[in-house]
């Protein structure tokens, strides 16, 4: 008999389990991947498998129907995984998340141009050889 | 600039926790911090111990490995990242 002043917590349903899952994705950047990917990312003979996990926003975590149904405002479209309660830092979260892809664009190229200016420097110092 | 993108994208991740977290916790059904999805335990537990060389961590040690982690490479001149800090993850969880 439950006692009704202490409830027994509910057990986790859809789409909670799910996105708790996802967490532990190994395959398609879940946190442990990522976690894994900046301890290694100053070791130069550290298994890269995972390479690419901090420059790509692919993840399960983000692309949760649950996740996106809170980021982009889909709360009176789709009941079913949007959230019934907002975390208190829910505006500032939103603005992290939506302004990611605008961002990763900008550091990705701020990182080409000093990879191409190092080659040109390289080039110019007469290091030709080493691009041969 | 690479310490700058694992940053935001572990700031994206911890974001996304944060309002799970707190929205199974406000539902009555908070999500135990020793949980471990039943996908991974097992046969499934095997690829994880074999990469990372470490036992499959709890969430709860995920989600403090993950504030730990931050905290350790924010990106001190990114606005967008400066809540991470300030959000109560760990103590959404039972």
């Amino acid at each position: 008999m439950v006692d009704p002043e202490f409830p027994t917590p509910k057990i986790l349903q859809p789409p909670f389990k799910d996105i708790v899952e996802s967490t532990f994705s190994l395959s398609s950047g879940g946190i442990g991947c990522l976690l894994h990917e900046i301890q290694t990312l100053d070791l130069p003979d550290a298994n890269k498998w995972e390479t690419g996990e901090i420059t790509s926003l692919r993840s399960n975590l983000f692309a949760n129907p649950y996740a996106q149904d809170w980021v982009y405002d889909h709360e009176q479209s789709n009941a079913q995984y949007a959230p019934q309660h907002i975390v208190p830092f829910s505006s500032q979260h939103k603005l992290l998340i939506r302004g990611a892809p605008n961002y990763f664009e900008e550091m990705k190229r701020k990182m080409k141009d000093l990879s191409f200016k190092h080659t040109t420097d390289s080039l110019k110092n007469g290091d030709a050889d080493t691009y041969r | 600039m690479m310490w700058s993108l694992a940053s935001y994208k572990l700031a994206m991740m911890i974001a996304v926790l944060d309002q799970t977290t707190y929205d199974a916790s406000k539902r009555g059904c908070p999500i135990p911090s020793d949980y471990v999805p039943p996908n991974l335990i097992g046969d499934a537990l095997k690829p994880w111990e074999y990469v990372f060389n470490e036992p499959l961590p709890t969430f709860g040690g995920l989600c403090q490995r993950a504030l730990g982690t931050f905290k350790q490479i924010q990106d001190p001149s990114n606005p967008l990242t400066a809540h991470i800090p300030k959000v109560s993850l760990l103590t959404q969880l039972i």
